[in-house]
């Protein structure tokens, strides 16, 4: 596996001392006027995309019956309306501000993000939205070895994307996306929309909620996006200002 | 696959390392500068939960079960059969039918009432307006299609008679 990350200091042909700890390999100690957007506990902002609000408009707080619920959803739950759950909007805005977080910071480094999603009804808004940030999307079904055997099958090395994220985690309803191993495999990191019924535990950033009706896919699909374009804009602005 | 794999990171000392990476480099199998993209963002914004596929177990706390003040009151309405539509939730178009029957109570219960008799009187007021509304939707129709409003203008019982119509016309 060999997976070498885009940076800066390529960008800018300049090779420093790495010292671990320590990011000095980055453009911004060359160029000490730019800030390390890392020392900025929101650099992108991300806060303002939504608020808890939205959510509950967007139908998020909606889970599956009680008879289905993987156990490690619990501490995401608000409770339980005559069996029907229902997350902690308070809880899912955390996960999901800092989810939006990463996926701008991933962005704002060039790295190459991918959509997943295998419900046919939201396929193909999923896929538009992977367009119009310039970045991919996979809504079919996955071939195993995409990513683990991705040199064989595509016969030649190849580059993976850096995040992966997931707008529902689930094949079916019984069984968890293949991509979501393989990610851990081959150590991306993922980002997961999970409902009461999957799991959350090999996703790196899971954002429990609804993952199933239109409108809350409409809605996380316009905030990563927004996410990302902020991401990639101010890549843009960082690469005008160091030519 | 192991029962037991795990996620990003198989052991580790603090939330915002990934051991994985880090053992790496720590023993020379990756260079400092081949580190993934994403390490530094990890490092900077590590997750509420560490990503791993035996996550300990939660708190075997029972789920809390999601109750109102009025929702005896609603109960003692879906009993009686009232309160129960369709909802469209593509469309909101106000308040369902259950919060307008709760409000009708608390205004009801203001004036002083007994439960049975604010029931009892909500049952009437839902009936007046369903009448009231299937009458209007009726007239509307009616005066909303074509043929409607050419009936209107024909003078029907001299339907055949050129001659009136004539007149009408001078």
């Amino acid at each position: 596996m060999t997976r070498v990350g885009r940076r800066f200091s390529e960008l800018d042909g300049q090779v420093c001392e790495h010292t671990m700890g320590c990011s000095a390999m980055f453009a911004h100690d060359i160029y000490p006027q730019h800030k390390d957007p890392l020392d900025h506990p929101d650099y992108f902002h991300v806060h303002n995309l939504f608020t808890v609000k939205d959510l509950f408009d967007a139908r998020v707080h909606y889970g599956h019956k009680e008879g289905s619920l993987n156990e490690h959803m619990k501490p995401y739950l608000y409770g339980s309306r005559l069996g029907h759950l229902i997350f902690d909007l308070d809880i899912t805005a955390e996960h999901l501000r800092k989810a939006l977080n990463f996926a701008a910071h991933i962005a704002y480094r060039g790295g190459v993000i991918i959509f997943f999603n295998r419900n046919a009804q939201n396929a193909h808004l999923v896929e538009k939205t992977a367009l119009e940030c310039g970045e991919y999307a996979h809504t079919r079904f996955w071939q195993g070895g995409i990513f683990t055997n991705s040199t064989r099958q595509f016969g030649a090395v190849t580059r993976l994307p850096d995040l992966c994220i997931f707008l529902n985690t689930q094949n079916n309803i019984l069984n968890q996306h293949t991509a979501v191993r393989d990610s851990a495999k081959m150590l991306i990191p993922t980002i997961g929309i999970v409902d009461t019924n999957c799991s959350p535990n090999i996703i790196t950033y899971p954002v429990p909620g609804n993952d199933d009706t239109p409108v809350a896919i409409e809605l996380y699909c316009k905030l990563f996006k927004a996410a990302i374009l902020r991401g990639k804009e101010e890549r843009k602005k960082f690469l005008q200002e160091t030519e | 696959m192991s029962s037991n794999y795990s996620g990003i990171s198989i052991t580790r000392t603090s939330l915002s390392r990934n051991p994985q990476v880090e053992g790496l480099i720590k023993k020379g199998a990756m260079k400092p500068d081949d580190r993934p993209l994403w390490f530094d963002i990890y490092r900077a914004f590590p997750p509420t939960d560490e990503p791993k596929f035996s996550r300990p177990k939660t708190e075997n706390k029972p789920i809390k079960q999601i109750f109102y003040p009025e929702d005896v009151m609603r109960a003692k309405f879906h009993a009686q059969k009232l309160g129960i539509g369709t909802v469209n939730m593509l469309m909101s178009t106000g308040d369902t039918p259950t919060k307008k029957l709760l409000q009708k109570y608390d205004k009801l219960k203001a004036e002083g009432l007994s439960e049975d008799e604010i029931i009892q009187k909500c049952k009437e007021l839902i009936e007046n307006e369903k009448q009231q509304t299937l009458s209007k939707r009726k007239t509307d129709l009616k005066l909303k299609s074509v043929t409607a409003q050419i009936l209107t203008e024909v003078n029907m019982k001299n339907i055949f008679d050129a001659t009136s119509e004539k007149e009408n016309e001078k």
